[in-house]
């Protein structure tokens, strides 16, 4: 199993974008590529390659459920998790985009700190 | 009522002169009789017969009277009840013109064919009919349910008539113009003797307050997103800075950064209260209950509020005294509920203090005791302790911060998972809240491996 390096992560707020990749990228050492919209995320993919994708679930146009939609049916996905961002976290919401086909939910608020330890256990988790 | 009164007076001054009158002729033929005693047979006869003849023809018009009287109050007390009936017709109808809905009886016959026998003018409002147009046959009504709804409509009219019970629904009906308005309806039914069952009840037109409700959940949600957003970006921001992501801080910026993250956190804690609430009202909230050991849940709750603790420079103390307890809950709503108790425990101890959490069985239950040595609760706050936006009224407690939804918000969560939540408390003796929690049945518990 490769390392985790490339995270893509497609949140339309500026300042979430900073917090999350400077979170990412200073404590837990990943390369961030940050995308403003899911229109933006489904461009971009090919060419960044992503090794996971950390997707924000209520962006204005397309949201992140009919983000991850979008990239499912244009790339294969197998082996990229897909991990929603999101406030919204009842159980019932969790089970949802699991069943779209997530990895995982993190909540937001989030930890700066733990954000990411948290994103490579779900790696490991997938990936085992 | 005057009128009969009157009436039975007339009669009996009318029977009071009538045997005054046959007095008076029986004493005249009587005095006749004496007056003349050597009369022959025939004047005392035709004296007699004069004074019976006279007598009866008053007896007879008196009779006649009589007849008439009666007649006439029979036909009195008939109008007055038509005119009562009218009456009381015109004034159901002008108060049923005054209820913003529909007022009616509804009759569905054994043969499955329905009607409404009595429908005040709302219909109009509701369905676009009129009374008349429904009088005999309901169909009319049916036929303007909306499609998704009408299954629902006729189950519950068919379970209500089967179990003569209360009819209650909210649904949609779509008019002949298209438009779609939602309708709430409440009835009665009663078994007629001819088998048939008759419901007396009421329709309004919900469509505002559901509108109202409609916008009330896209604000909570607005809130939800818009407030969480920021506050997401904040407490990274701090977080970051916390972390000493970019190189150590002087000692004040790291005093005023753990302030600042400490504010964040309540202002998250105050966001969540708030939407919890709101969602148990709403009956949105959902719970994903499981059988599962207790023991576990109370120990990640006290790993989680541990630092909350500190703050306080109070300890948790657990004695686990039953520690294979199961039960059927949320584990995530159960350690919500635990957080709120362990907080306010460690809120209102004084620093050094201990709080003593203890698992136990109590018959059927599992029991989780939360004990502090803190300030008490008054008696005259007791009574509301598990309302909402609750908090003793005192400035020392208000400073220990909270939004007062806590344990209006356990209360309900425990509520949800079949549980109890209760205290006791001394002023200034310190407090002890209590969880109470069906133990799983054997047959929920999984198979263990063999």
């Amino acid at each position: 199993m490769t390392e985790l390096q490339r995270i893509m992560h497609v949140e339309d707020d500026p300042s979430i974008q900073q917090v999350a990749k400077i979170a990412l990228e200073a404590v837990g050492g990943f390369s961030v590529h940050t995308c403003g919209s899911g229109r933006q995320a489904l461009t971009d993919y090919p060419t960044v390659k992503p090794q996971l994708i950390l997707l924000d679930v209520m962006m204005p146009g397309m949201d992140g459920p009919t983000t991850l939609q979008q990239l499912q049916s244009q790339y294969d996905l197998t082996k990229v998790p897909v991990v929603f961002m999101t406030a919204k976290v009842q159980s019932n919401e969790i089970a949802s985009y699991k069943a779209l086909g997530a990895a995982d939910v993190v909540a937001k608020p989030f930890d700066p700190m733990a954000l990411s330890n948290q994103i490579r256990q779900i790696w490991l988790d997938f990936h085992q | 009522m005057i009128n009969q009164r009157v009436s039975r007076t007339t009669n009996f001054i009318s029977w009071l002169g009538s045997i005054l009158l046959l007095l008076l002729f029986s004493y005249l033929a009587w005095r006749g009789y004496r007056l003349n005693p050597t009369g022959d047979v025939l004047q005392r006869w035709v004296l007699a017969f004069l004074a019976s003849e006279l007598l009866l023809l008053t007896l007879l018009s008196e009779f006649k009277r009589l007849i008439r009287g009666l007649l006439q109050e029979v036909q009195q007390s008939e109008n007055l009840k038509r005119h009562a009936q009218i009456e009381a017709g015109e004034r159901l109808n002008k108060i049923a013109s005054q209820l913003p809905g529909m007022v009616f009886q509804f009759q569905l016959a054994p043969d499955g064919s329905s009607c409404f026998p009595y429908c005040s003018e709302g219909i109009r409002d509701i369905y676009n009919l009129t009374p008349e147009q429904v009088k005999h046959d309901a169909s009319p009504v049916f036929s303007q349910l909306h499609p998704d709804d009408a299954h629902l409509v006729y189950d519950s009219i068919a379970d209500s008539a089967q179990q003569l019970t209360l009819w209650k629904l909210e649904y949609r009906v779509q008019r002949p113009d298209s438009e779609v308005i939602w309708v709430s309806g409440r009835s009665v039914p009663e078994r007629q003797a001819d088998g048939s069952v008759l419901w007396y009840g009421f329709i309004s037109d919900i469509t505002e307050r559901k509108k109202i409700e409609r916008l009330k959940d896209e604000f909570v949600s607005t809130v939800s997103h818009e407030l969480r957003t920021p506050l997401t970006a904040i407490s990274g921001a701090i977080g970051l800075l916390h972390g000493e992501v970019f190189g150590p801080l002087p000692q004040q910026a790291a005093q005023m950064t753990q302030l600042a993250q400490a504010n964040v956190k309540k202002l998250q804690l105050l966001i969540n209260d708030l939407l919890d609430m709101d969602k148990l009202i709403a009956g949105k909230m959902l719970f994903d209950i499981q059988p599962q050991p207790l023991l576990p849940i109370i120990e990640t709750s006290l790993r989680d509020n541990q630092s909350y603790a500190q703050q306080y420079q109070v300890s948790y103390q657990l004695q686990a005294i039953s520690a294979d307890m199961w039960v059927n809950v949320d584990s995530m709503r159960l350690q919500q509920v635990m957080a709120n108790l362990l907080s306010n425990a460690a809120k209102f101890s004084p620093p050094q203090a201990e709080v003593n959490i203890i698992v136990q069985q109590q018959g059927d239950k599992a029991l989780i005791r939360v004990i502090d040595t803190g300030c008490g609760i008054s008696e005259q706050f007791k009574p509301h302790i598990f309302s909402k936006f609750s908090q003793a009224d005192s400035s020392d407690i208000k400073s220990k911060g909270g939004t007062g939804l806590g344990l209006a918000i356990s209360k309900q969560l425990m509520s949800h998972m079949q549980g109890e939540i209760g205290f006791q408390s001394e002023q200034d003796n310190g407090s002890e809240f209590y969880l109470l929690l069906p133990l799983a049945s054997t047959a929920e518990l999984p198979e263990a491996d063999e």
